[in-house]
């Protein structure tokens, strides 16, 4: 087990009357190259738990542990994590800074003490990985359109070569084209270096298509887990949590009640596609 | 954590204290301040702890709140407390090398640091149960007959009120910035001054970025709304004095005679 927690709380402003319980005995786990989907509704505690994985919050009580170790044992435990689980925050084009987009990737090598071979290497790799081209990374962030900016910023992320790469909404609020690319790109990253990759959004198609588990919170707890099957069968709960499957998951789901003989377990359009065509009598080759 | 800061913040609540009048508040709290300066012996003082004891307790503010308040003061009240200590001249009672220590100084450096104490606390009851937009509001009110020499006080207030709207704001984006460069590994805890202020330069770029932003897009929202100064400007909840208003009027004109009284009298 790569990250673990263990009857993980967590009291935000102990004290004031704003005191507010984000997440309760939550004990979550992740393994090595496991691509995890996080979903929620607003304010179930998905932010308050991933900012506990590298240690940026520190439990109210239990435990994190990371390959086996208590991540607050020590400071420098600590701040080894930071480099080693990787953290993009929402909407993490607000971070940029630098005077261009290369010396901005290179922001989290440099803290993390490698020689100036190596960063230009990463931020070579990190850049690649994104998707952003050779001329981008002379250019100033702030010049950049809203998706080349959150590219970037991921990219930032990326460049420490994290062993688990943690990414809030990476998506939110970006056109399609946008959001494809960030995704391609977090697929890429996975592919090449065999991450653990946690994805918290509220896009359930993009959970059908990248999670091999998922995750679902509420309220602040793990309510259920498992593989896309398995959760997304239990539509009517996540219904009641405020959730929902994929639309495509819906659209099957209505023809098999008009009477179709589509399989239960459609999660993306191209399973649709391909269903709906062997029924026809096609095949899946055939157009 | 920085959301723990505590200052100019409003703390919700249903007392006397929360519905009082907000222009009643602000005029009990200069009044208080001049009792308070004017207050100059043990009795007068007593009479002003009391007072503020009994305030304390009608708005039902943890005491703990309004302690948590003073820790950014704590250096100021220790310096005024040492050197009022130091350097009153009296008949000293310990003395060491140069140092003379008299029960005058002890007495003077106890009443300056109470009465700092008291003051700072008054001034917090106000903020912590009112909230900042009914502050400027009974502000902009109390100011009204400035307007006639032309004082542009609508404006003043609405940037005063904007200025407080926006410090949660601001401290939550501080927050968030500071977590994100932290994931990326920096450090804003150690090292000497120069190099935590260099530090610092990944905080306050993007956050200068974002507050103009936020101020742009927040003087288009108004705009949009036909927002054009105070001019012919009304308001949804009007501000009315009531009784209670009278009755903390008068129990403030009160203190504030006996406080004279008892420092003229002496």
């Amino acid at each position: 087990m790569l990250i673990r927690t263990q009857n993980l709380t967590h009291t935000y402003s102990v004290g004031t009357p704003f005191e507010r319980t984000a997440i309760r005995g939550v004990d979550f786990h992740a393994q090595k190259g496991e691509v995890i989907g996080l979903i929620g509704h607003t304010g179930s505690g998905k932010s308050t738990l991933i900012q506990h994985l590298n240690g940026l919050l520190p439990p109210t009580s239990g435990t994190v542990f990371f390959d086996g170790e208590d991540i607050h044992a020590s400071k420098q435990t600590t701040k080894r994590v930071r480099f080693r689980v990787g953290l993009v925050f929402q909407y993490p084009e607000y971070q940029l800074f630098e005077e261009t987009v290369e010396r901005d990737i290179a922001f989290g090598p440099k803290n993390m003490g490698l020689d100036t071979g190596e960063i230009a290497a990463r931020v070579e790799e990190a850049a690649a990985l994104a998707g952003l081209t050779k001329e981008l990374l002379q250019q100033s962030p702030f010049a950049l359109s809203g998706g080349q900016k959150r590219r970037a910023a991921i990219a930032g992320v990326m460049a420490m070569r994290p062993e688990v790469l943690i990414l809030d909404e990476p998506t939110a609020g970006l056109d399609p084209r946008g959001r494809d690319e960030i995704m391609s790109g977090i697929r890429r990253f996975h592919r090449e270096t065999d991450a653990t990759v946690i994805l918290v959004t509220h896009s359930m198609e993009e959970i059908a298509r990248t999670a091999d588990r998922i995750v679902v919170m509420n309220d602040g707890e793990i309510a259920m887990q498992g593989t896309r099957n398995e959760v997304f069968a239990r539509s009517a709960e996540l219904n009641a949590m405020g959730l929902d499957v994929p639309e495509i998951t819906r659209v099957a789901m209505r023809l098999r009640a008009m009477g179709l003989d589509l399989p239960e377990n459609i999660f993306t359009v191209e399973q649709a596609a391909r269903a709906i065509l062997t029924l026809k009598g096609g095949g899946p080759n055939a157009s | 954590m920085l959301r723990d800061i505590t200052l100019g913040q409003y703390f919700p609540g249903d007392t006397v204290v929360h519905r009082l009048d907000p222009r009643t508040k602000i005029c009990m709290v200069v009044v208080y301040l001049v009792a308070l300066f004017t207050a100059n012996d043990a009795v007068s003082m007593a009479i002003m702890a009391c007072f503020l004891g009994l305030v304390i307790a009608l708005s039902r503010v943890k005491l703990r709140l309004l302690l948590r308040g003073l820790r950014p003061l704590l250096i100021i009240l220790t310096i005024t407390g040492l050197l009022n200590m130091f350097l009153t001249p009296g008949e000293p009672i310990v003395s060491f090398w140069v140092f003379n220590i008299s029960a005058e100084g002890i007495y003077r450096a106890v009443f300056l640091v109470v009465r700092i104490v008291m003051m700072v606390m008054g001034t917090f009851i106000l903020t912590y149960t009112t909230p900042p937009m009914s502050l400027t509001d009974g502000l902009e009110s109390l100011m009204g007959p400035l307007k006639r020499i032309r004082v542009p006080v609508h404006e003043l207030t609405i940037i005063m009120s904007m200025a407080l709207r926006f410090i949660p704001t601001l401290i939550e984006e501080t927050d968030k910035i500071m977590s994100a460069q932290k994931a990326r590994g920096a450090d804003f805890e150690t090292g000497n001054l120069f190099k935590r202020a260099k530090a610092l330069i990944p905080l306050l770029i993007p956050l200068f970025i974002s507050a103009f932003r936020r101020a742009d897009e927040l003087a288009v929202a108004m705009e949009s709304r036909c927002y054009h100064g105070g001019e012919g400007r009304t308001r949804m909840r009007g501000l009315k004095f009531r009784r209670r208003d009278a009755l903390t009027g008068l129990t403030g004109a009160a203190l504030l005679a006996a406080v004279i009284g008892l420092v003229v009298l002496r």
